[in-house]
């Protein structure tokens, strides 16, 4: 599959980042959000084990808080292999 | 003083040169002659040179000259060590005459007999030669003994000073002379390290001299009949059990020599007799699923045991090796091992289990390699986040609900590594087994789950094929878990998969890995531990934590 990209800034009140957090919210509550962009939907589905990072930043009268929730979608489960290998230690 | 460019003359120098340095300390020792103790502290200087150059010759041997065997590598590396030891022995030379200038009255000092310690020395040195051109084992263990009998003779010494420190005029004399046997004793450890260097040149591992005597002492019960230079020793490293574990081999062609090969196992009593006595048990359970116990010996606190040998492949071996058909029909074999053993060991009565004990007591081993992963209770906008700490505290109190319906006799560490299928005949066996128990079905199930996700095969064919085996795992078990009515399945298997992916951290350095362990870990204890009483029957195992 191609990589489908989605990616918005702007700046908001609080608000207003209230109303898109609830937005998300609701699709991670349905499990499955839509992000729209030039005309291309991207559709996720937050489903099984999700990696849910939390980050703040604070340096003088700068501010930082990052949410990121990573998955992946279903894990390839099968006995055939091709004997190629990616081993780290 | 020229010094030549040949590495056995050289080594054949040193070995001279150290052996009169002892001389002439015993000599300076006798006479208190100033003459020999400068000619000893200027010796110190070509001795320390000597071994420099054959330090340089030793490693630019091996780094260029190719056509050297296995053997003659070992023998070089020996050589190393040998010629490390040796220089050490002359700087204790140059530090004993030097304490010599201390002493105040000599005559004092009659009790003491330096003699017998420069005996034990003196008649080493003449060895180390013969034991490398030869491979006489005979004379390479005289060289270890010394060090026991340096130190029997230090004893003796020792306490004569304590006894004289009691009502002597002179301490400062009596001190300064037990500084002199001490360094005589320090020569005898360095006198082991040689020793053990030539039985290493000899049967190419490195072997410990308690561990040597541990497997002659097994060797000769067992009724093996080789003389030990004839066996070859290889050791297995990287054992987590506290175990030295080597294979032996028959070096004989024969036919049939072969079923002479064995796994030799030294260390603390307690595990070799707990796992000897759980061979004894699983023999009886189903013979042939582990090895059999060749002979066995026990002494001061130490054990040895030597258990057959057999041949196969480990699970992990087979994941990244085998064709799909094998790998299948693997699991096939193991789904009936493990329904046998369960079948015929399970005794249905309800029993606690301790799998957040044995996390509990694994927990400072995982915070020394892994501080950061230990964080305090933490909130964000007054939601708790709970720290480790306190997630297994209230995934303990869960467990105490939760017996276990029945218990069978399991593994007790079942790791993808101490599984092994013979590709011949597809025979499975269980080896590594002192903690075999009767126990919780689950605790095997959950460690050999772990095993299987903690293969450090990240991505493609291979992880598919883990993530196959790891569901097939999960869902035989569960299958079993339904036919025996067992309604806390999925409680106690999520407490055990908390246990293993926690406690497997320690073992890993790649902290990415290790934290996505770790993080697997939390989340179950999340789940499991904010469970009230009345949902515990009807909780799902997050079964998604079992892929990666």
């Amino acid at each position: 599959m191609a990589e489908q990209k989605f990616f918005f800034e702007s700046f908001q009140d609080s608000e207003t980042i209230k109303s898109y957090l609830e937005s998300l919210l609701k699709g991670i509550a349905q499990k499955k959000i839509i992000l729209r962009t030039d005309g291309e939907d991207i559709t996720m589905y937050p489903n099984g084990l999700l990696k849910l990072t939390i980050k703040a930043k604070r340096k003088s009268n700068k501010n930082r808080l990052n949410i990121k929730i990573s998955w992946t979608d279903e894990h390839s489960k099968v006995v055939s292999s091709n004997n190629t290998l990616d081993i780290q230690s | 003083m020229t010094i030549v460019n040949d590495l056995d003359e050289n080594f054949r120098f040193l070995i001279l040169e150290v052996t009169n340095q002892v001389d002439v300390t015993r000599n300076f020792m006798r006479s208190m002659d100033k003459e020999l103790f400068e000619k000893i502290v200027s010796r110190d200087d070509y001795i320390d040179n000597l071994k420099a150059v054959i330090e340089n010759l030793i490693f630019s041997k091996i780094y260029q000259d190719h056509s050297l065997d296995q053997k003659a590598i070992n023998i070089i590396r020996a050589k190393n060590i040998i010629c490390s030891n040796l220089e050490r022995i002359a700087d204790f030379c140059v530090n004993i005459v030097r304490q010599v200038g201390y002493i105040k009255k000599i005559s004092s000092l009659k009790n003491f007999n330096h003699e017998p310690f420069f005996d034990e020395v003196e008649k080493c040195f003449p060895l180390i030669l013969p034991v490398l051109e030869e491979g006489n084992l005979t004379k390479a263990l005289i060289i270890c003994e010394a060090e026991l009998n340096l130190d029997r003779l230090y004893k003796y010494h020792f306490d004569l000073a304590m006894a004289g420190l009691r009502g002597d005029k002179t301490p400062e004399d009596i001190v300064t002379m037990l500084f002199i046997f001490r360094y005589l004793e320090r020569i005898g450890d360095s006198l082991l390290n040689i020793g053990e260097a030539l039985l290493y040149a000899i049967l190419g591992e490195k072997i410990k001299i308690a561990q040597f005597e541990a497997l002659r002492k097994t060797i000769s019960k067992s009724g093996i009949d080789e003389s030990l230079p004839k066996l070859r020793y290889e050791t297995y490293w990287g054992t987590r059990s506290g175990c030295n574990i080597s294979r032996i081999k028959s070096n004989s062609s024969n036919d049939g020599l072969r079923t002479q090969d064995g796994i030799f196992k030294g260390g603390s009593a307690k595990k070799i007799l707990a796992e000897k006595k759980n061979l004894e048990k699983w023999q009886q359970i189903m013979p042939g699923l582990t090895p059999k116990i060749i002979s066995c010996h026990e002494e001061g606190g130490k054990a040895a045991i030597l258990v057959e040998f057999l041949p196969g492949l480990t699970l992990d071996e087979l994941v990244l090796t085998c064709d799909e058909d094998v790998l299948a029909s693997a699991l096939n074999n193991l789904d009936k091992t493990f329904q046998a053993i369960w079948a015929k060991t399970m005794v249905k009565a309800s029993a606690e289990t301790d799998y957040i004990a044995q996390l509990l007591s694994r927990l400072e081993g995982i915070r020394a390699v892994h501080p950061l992963f230990f964080k305090q209770d933490m909130q964000i906008s007054g939601k708790p986040i709970y720290s480790i700490m306190e997630l297994i505290s209230r995934a303990g109190l869960v467990e105490k609900q939760l017996n276990a319906p029945f218990t069978v006799f399991v593994h007790g560490d079942c790791n993808t590594n101490n599984i092994l299928l013979n590709q011949e005949n597809g025979v499975i066996s269980f080896i590594d087994l002192y903690r075999s128990r009767q126990s919780d079905y689950l605790q095997d199930v959950s460690v050999l789950l772990v095993s299987f996700f903690r293969m450090p095969v990240f991505a493609g064919s291979v992880r598919g094929r883990l993530n196959w085996i790891i569901e097939h795992i999960f869902q035989e078990a569960q299958a079993f878990a339904a036919k025996n009515k067992d309604v806390y399945f999925d409680c106690r298997l999520a407490l055990g998969m908390a246990r293993s992916f926690i406690t497997s951290t320690r073992f890993e350095l790649n902290v990415e890995f290790a934290r996505e362990m770790f993080m697997r870990g939390q989340y179950i204890l999340e789940k499991v531990g904010s469970l009230k009483k009345e949902e515990l029957m009807n909780f799902k195992f997050p079964i998604d934590v079992l892929f990666y």
